[in-house]
């Protein structure tokens, strides 16, 4: 058996591990319903608000919407129990005991919980396409869905990475997921607070630690991306990032200059986080002994 | 270094922290001999089956399985070893078969073969019934039991086990000591750690008493007996390890053994 086969039944092992849980689930569900609300309430709004063009580019509102937050928590679920429910049920003694190099176990745990993910934004995205096509008509742009959903896949792995690292390093599945969400909850309240304090000193400082912040490229990242490829300005629910107009003025560059720049930076912010999550998960798999049932 | 045994520890010692778990651990098991390792609570014997089964590493010292070095040679180290841990953790999502399957594939056991062994050895673990069931609905001796067949799927050439009749009523305990008398027959070396002195004294061709990481002493029952003037081996294990009216003979034994080395 070749390591590409003793990674596929890694990964296979994973889907069943992770598909087995009631709680993945829960979150689908969930993450569903708060796709649907929303719609339903942008329905409700008045229609000097939201233009014919608005609501021909919904469905990107549609797509975005989960990413910024359920996707991210789905993500932290799957990866942060990955490889410490290995050591809290014992189970990692009888995989690494068999012809599996470690770094092999490693990555057909993070392929086979990474590509779930794949999967589940496939779904969120098919729904958030088909939403905007039945409650408002006719969508354009379509032919930019690969692309946004490759740049939500992609931005995913940051925070997937990082719960995988700290299952890993920490070997408990609830310590892990609660200090990545902590880090995904708390980034989402510093980040604006540190535009707002941009916005009165006008100090860049604030914008690139705000930045920094893990939760800022994985949520803008594919918004910059749908920027960059069309004019979605008319749509009020597509967000944007409010420094961006700002800095334009300031800098006296052209927005979509900086739009570029910006999506290049998160592009760069997102690998580094998931880079060193994996060096980090990787060293100590492969220097550290296996720990004997802990939970 | 010259192989001569199927195990063949040189040295091997394990710390955790600055307790001493494993303490310059030299011994010799044989191919097809049935190896007992006993010793009280936490004398080393499970740190010992961690390290030979490559999950842990020395601090100092190595191993041979099977000619392959533990340090240099895991992967090839694993393909020959079968292990049942102690309360062996099993993937309660999976079907008893489903498991043995997935244990067969890791080892990369043809699937014709895979098939013909599962049958084999549910039939002999008398989990037929049950192999189509999820692993959460067995009991403790059935999990023992499906482990112990998952060691086996790809005919192992050493065997280690770690208090493998934990659980176990009595049939199926007779079923395992059946298996193991048949596999050592095969030429299968096992390396059997248990807390049962009745067991390891039917099935143990040799016996090594373990404690406070420390090889005591190595044997033959009989051996054993006569050197230590016992009556059975728990009576040598007790005067071996027991309270401290015998800790001056564990020390002359300790220092004989160091004295031979």
């Amino acid at each position: 058996m070749n390591a590409f086969q003793r990674i596929a039944n890694i990964a296979a092992y994973e889907w069943r591990r992770a598909l087995a849980k009631k709680k993945f689930y829960i979150l689908i569900v969930l993450a569903m319903v708060f796709q649907i609300l929303p719609f339903l309430f942008y329905t409700q709004f008045p229609a000097e608000f939201l233009s014919e063009e608005a609501k021909a580019t919904m469905w990107i509102a549609g797509v975005l919407g989960p990413q910024a937050l359920f996707t991210q928590i789905i993500a932290i679920i799957t990866a942060g129990s990955s490889m410490s429910e290995e050591y809290e049920q014992g189970t990692a003694d009888i995989l690494l005991s068999k012809p599996i190099r470690r770094v092999e176990y490693m990555a057909g745990k993070y392929l086979g919980g990474f590509s779930l993910m794949v999967f589940v934004e496939v779904v969120t995205t098919a729904l958030g396409v088909a939403l905007a096509l039945g409650l408002f008509g006719s969508q354009e742009n379509l032919q930019v869905i690969p692309a946004l959903y490759g740049s939500i896949v992609y931005s995913t792995l940051l925070f997937f990475s990082l719960a995988f690292m700290l299952s890993e390093v920490s070997r408990r599945s609830s310590l892990s997921m609660l200090a990545v969400v902590s880090v995904l909850v708390i980034s989402m309240f510093i980040g604006p607070l540190l535009s707002v304090l941009f916005f009165q000193t006008r100090d860049l400082l604030y914008v690139n630690i705000a930045r920094a912040l893990p939760n800022w490229a994985a949520t803008n990242f594919p918004a910059y991306l749908v920027r960059m490829l069309i004019d979605v300005s008319d749509n009020p629910f597509v967000t944007s990032d409010p420094t961006i107009a700002l800095r334009a003025i300031m800098e006296g560059i052209p927005e979509a200059d900086l739009i570029g720049r910006a999506l290049y930076l998160s592009a760069v912010v997102i690998a580094v986080y998931a880079i060193l999550s994996i060096l980090i998960a990787s060293v100590r798999l492969v220097k550290s002994d296996i720990t004997k049932r802990v939970g | 270094m010259k192989t001569k045994g199927m195990i063949e520890t040189f040295d091997l010692t394990r710390y955790y922290g600055r307790k001493l778990a494993v303490d310059n651990l030299n011994m010799t098991v044989e191919r097809g001999e049935v190896f007992g390792f006993i010793g009280p609570n936490g004398a080393g014997k499970t740190t010992t089956i961690r390290m030979l089964s490559c999950l842990i590493q020395p601090t100092k010292g190595t191993a041979r399985v099977g000619g392959h070095d533990i340090n240099e040679e895991p992967l090839e180290v694993k393909k020959i070893v079968g292990l049942v841990p102690e309360n062996p953790p099993l993937y309660d999502r999976l079907t008893g078969r489903e498991y043995l399957e997935f244990v067969g594939r890791l080892h990369k056991v043809p699937e014709g073969q895979r098939k013909k062994k599962m049958e084999e050895l549910l039939e002999a673990f008398k989990l037929g019934e049950v192999a189509d069931q999820l692993i959460v609905t067995y009991s403790r001796g059935m999990k023992q039991k499906l482990a112990f067949s998952a060691a086996l799927i790809h005919s192992p050439r050493v065997l280690l086990l770690d208090e493998p009749t934990a659980g176990v009523d009595v049939r199926s305990a007779r079923v395992m000591k059946d298996i193991i008398k048949e596999l050592s027959e095969g030429g299968v070396t096992i390396f059997y750690s248990t807390h049962i002195m009745e067991l390891a004294e039917r099935i143990c061709q040799r016996v090594g008493i373990i404690n406070e990481g420390a090889l005591i002493a190595v044997g033959s029952l009989d051996e054993l007996k006569s050197r230590f003037y016992g009556t059975d081996l728990e009576d040598v294990l007790l005067k071996l390890t027991g309270g401290p009216e015998d800790s001056d003979l564990i020390e002359f034994l300790k220092s004989e053994r160091e004295t031979v080395e």
